[in-house]
C-alpha cells in the first residue's frame, strides 16, 4: 500500500513498507527507476526487519517538480523520511544511483543511518564518474535524442547471463518518462562528487561490485577505510533481481556484524594479516 | 557410507556420495584437512547434483603412503576418481590447496572435467605460494609441538572477528589430530609450488572465490586464465564453506547453472562491463 510523507520543501515522497524488526531497511532505487524492484529482497528480509522502499523525488508515485535532482537533495529526503517514520538508525541500501543517495544521507545526516550498503554505484567512487558519464552528457541535453543516449549508456551492464527481459523492460521504462524529468535526474547525477561525501561516511559501509570497470577500490577505500567489498557471480547491474539470493546472503551478513566487519576492516584493510616470522 | 577407489599405484582413496543429477560435484578440502566439511554444500546441491567429497590421499580416511603429496598426484587421484565412477564431466570445488588440486586435474585430465571452483586458494595465482609460505619452510623443518606452532600460526591469520568462534578456538585440536607425516609430506609436496604451466592448461570455465587474501594478483591470474570469473564473501575468512554457506553455495550454483556463458563473458570481456562511448 502506498504512503506518503512530505518533506519540509512540500514535496510528497511515497513508500511502501512490510515486516516488523530492528534494524529497518530502506530500499532506495537507481536513476530513472523506482521502488518496484526489490521485491527479493522484501520477500527475505520482512520476516525479520521493518522493510521501507521508497520513490525518490521525481520518481515513480513522488512528486516531480521542476527542479535538479540533486544527490544531497535526496539524501535530505531520505532523512525526513527516517525522522517522520521514527526509524532507529535503519540500513540504507542504494541500488547504482541509489549508492550516491544512501552515502550522501549518510554523511549529511550521520546521527540518523546505522549502516550503508550499494549495489553497483560506480558514481560513488571519485573520478568513475566523469569518465563514464561525461562523454554522454553533450547528448543529455534538450532538442538532443536523450532516450537514445542513454539507452547506450544503460546497455553496458547487461549481460549474457541476465535475464532477456530486463533489457526490454529498461527501454519500455524509459518510455514513460517525460524529457524533463530524465534531463532533471541526469543533470542532477552530473552534479555529484563523491571525494568530499565519502570523507563525511562514518557509519559502516557495504560496496557490491557487479562487474563496472574502472573501479578504484583502493581510493573508495582510502576515502572510507570501514568499507567492506563483495562481488557476486555471474550477474549484472540487475543483479538484484537476477542473482537475489547471492545479494540477499551478502546483504543479510553485512547487517548482522556491520559493526564488527568495518572494525576489521579498518584494522587489516580488508585482507588476512600474516606475521611472517624471524630468520 | 565411506567407500573406496583404488589409484593406479595402488592408494585407496576414501569418499562418500550424496544425490543425484549432472553435472555431478565432487569437493575437495584443503591441506591437513578431511572430508565432512562440505556438509552445507551436499544439503544445498545435493537434491539436483550428485555430490562427491573424497579424502586427499594422505588426508582422513585414505591410504597413506610416506611421500611428499604433489599437486600433480593428487589431480592425477581424481582423474581416477572421475573415471572410475563414470562421472560426466563433473564440477570440481576445492577448498584452499583443493584448489591446486581442481587446477592441476583440469591441466591434466582436461577431457573429464567440465568446471572448476576454488575457494580461497590463493597459491593459485604465480608467486603468492614463495612470498607467504616461504618465510615459515625454515621452521617446517622443526619436530613435535614447534612444527605444529608454526603451522598455527601460519593457518589462524585467515579467521576473521565475525567468523564462528567454535571453529577459531577448534583449530589447535584439529592440527592435534593430524600426524607429523601428512604435515610434512604436505609441505614438501607443495614446496617448490608454481601454478604458472597449470593455469595456461586449464581451459574450462574457472570459478575464484576470494575471501581476503592479501597480494592476489587477478590480473596475472587472469591472464594466464582469461576465462576465470571472481567472486567476493562478504564478512568471511578462510572458513567461508561453514560460516557463510549462503553466499558460497549461490555463487557456485550461478557459476555451475551458466559456467560456459560466464567463461565466453570472460575471455570477451577481462569481466568488467564494455561501455561505447558516443562520438564527438
Amino acid at each position: 500500500m502506498t504512503e506518503w510523507i512530505t518533506t519540509p520543501d512540500g514535496v510528497r515522497i511515497a513508500y511502501h513498507e512490510l515486516g516488523a524488526g530492528d534494524p529497518a531497511i530502506i530500499f532506495i532505487h537507481g536513476g530513472f527507476g523506482d521502488r518496484t524492484g526489490f521485491g527479493f529482497q522484501e520477500e527475505y528480509f520482512s520476516p525479520n526487519h521493518r522493510c521501507i522502499s521508497v520513490d525518490l523525488r521525481g520518481h515513480g508515485e513522488s512528486d516531480i517538480p521542476d527542479q535538479i535532482y540533486t544527490m544531497e537533495q535526496h539524501g535530505d529526503d531520505v532523512a525526513e523520511l527516517i525522522r517522520q517514520l521514527g526509524l532507529h538508525k535503519p540500513v540504507l541500501v542504494g541500488q547504482s544511483m541509489g549508492g550516491q543517495v544512501i552515502i550522501s544521507a549518510a554523511a549529511r545526516h550521520p546521527e540518523l543511518v546505522g549502516a550503508i550498503a550499494s549495489l553497483d554505484s560506480p558514481s560513488n567512487i571519485p573520478g568513475w564518474h566523469a569518465y563514464h558519464h561525461g562523454p554522454f552528457d553533450h547528448l543529455m541535453q534538450e532538442g538532443q535524442d536523450i532516450r537514445k543516449a542513454l539507452e547506450l549508456f544503460l546497455s553496458a551492464a547487461h549481460l549474457p547471463t541476465d535475464d532477456p527481459n530486463r533489457a526490454k523492460n529498461t527501454s519500455e521504462r524509459l518510455a514513460r518518462l517525460g524529457d524533463k524529468r530524465i534531463l532533471n535526474g541526469w543533470k542532477g547525477m552530473m552534479a555529484f562528487d563523491a571525494g568530499p561525501v565519502l570523507a563525511g561516511v562514518k557509519c559502516p559501509y557495504l560496496y557490491v561490485d557487479c562487474g563496472q570497470p574502472r573501479l578504484n577500490l583502493d581510493l573508495l577505500r582510502e576515502l572510507c577505510p570501514q568499507v567492506v567489498i563483495g562481488k557476486p557471480v555471474g550477474a549484472g547491474h540487475g543483479a538484484l533481481r537476477v542473482a537475489p539470493d547471492q545479494i540477499n546472503a551478502m546483504l543479510n551478513r553485512f547487517i548482522q556484524h556491520a559493526d564488527a566487519i568495518a572494525a576489521e576492516m579498518v584494522r587489516t584493510g580488508g585482507v588476512f594479516q600474516y606475521t611472517f616470522p624471524e630468520d | 557410507m565411506t567407500q573406496w577407489i583404488t589409484t593406479s599405484d595402488g592408494v585407496r582413496i576414501a569418499y562418500h556420495e550424496v544425490g543425484a543429477g549432472d553435472p555431478a560435484i565432487i569437493f575437495i578440502h584443503g591441506a591437513y584437512g578431511k572430508r565432512g566439511g562440505f556438509n552445507f554444500q551436499e544439503e544445498y546441491f545435493s537434491p539436483n547434483h550428485r555430490c562427491i567429497q573424497v579424502d586427499l590421499r594422505g588426508h582422513g580416511d585414505s591410504g597413506k603412503p610416506d611421500e611428499p603429496y604433489t599437486m600433480e598426484q593428487h589431480g592425477d587421484d581424481m582423474g581416477d576418481l572421475i573415471r572410475q565412477l563414470g562421472l560426466n564431466r563433473p564440477v570440481l570445488v576445492g577448498q584452499s590447496a583443493g584448489g591446486q588440486v581442481v587446477i592441476s586435474t583440469a591441466a591434466r585430465h582436461p577431457e573429464l572435467v567440465g568446471a572448476v571452483a576454488s575457494l580461497d586458494s590463493p597459491s593459485n595465482i604465480p608467486g603468492w605460494h614463495q612470498a607467504h609460505h616461504g618465510p615459515y619452510a625454515h621452521l617446517m623443518n622443526q619436530r613435535g609441538p614447534a612444527l605444529r606452532e608454526t603451522l598455527y600460526k601460519f593457518l589462524k591469520v585467515a579467521y576473521l572477528p565475525t567468523d564462528d568462534p567454535s571453529r577459531v578456538g577448534a583449530m589447535p585440536d584439529r592440527l592435534a589430530e593430524v600426524s607429523e607425516d601428512l604435515i610434512l609430506n604436505t609441505w614438501r609436496g607443495k614446496i617448490d609450488y608454481d601454478p604458472t604451466s597449470t593455469l595456461r592448461a586449464v581451459k574450462c570455465p574457472y570459478l575464484y572465490i576470494d575471501c581476503g587474501q592479501p597480494d592476489l594478483d587477478f590480473d596475472l591470474l587472469r591472464e594466464l586464465c582469461p576465462q576465470v570469473v571472481i567472486g567476493k564473501t562478504v564478512g568471511a575468512g578462510h572458513r567461508a564453506l561453514q560460516d557463510v554457506p549462503d553466499q558460497v553455495n549461490a555463487m557456485l550454483n550461478r557459476f555451475i547453472q551458466h559456467a560456459d556463458a560466464i567463461a565466453a563473458e570472460m575471455i570477451r570481456t577481462g569481466g568488467v562491463f564494455q561501455y561505447t562511448f558516443p562520438e564527438g
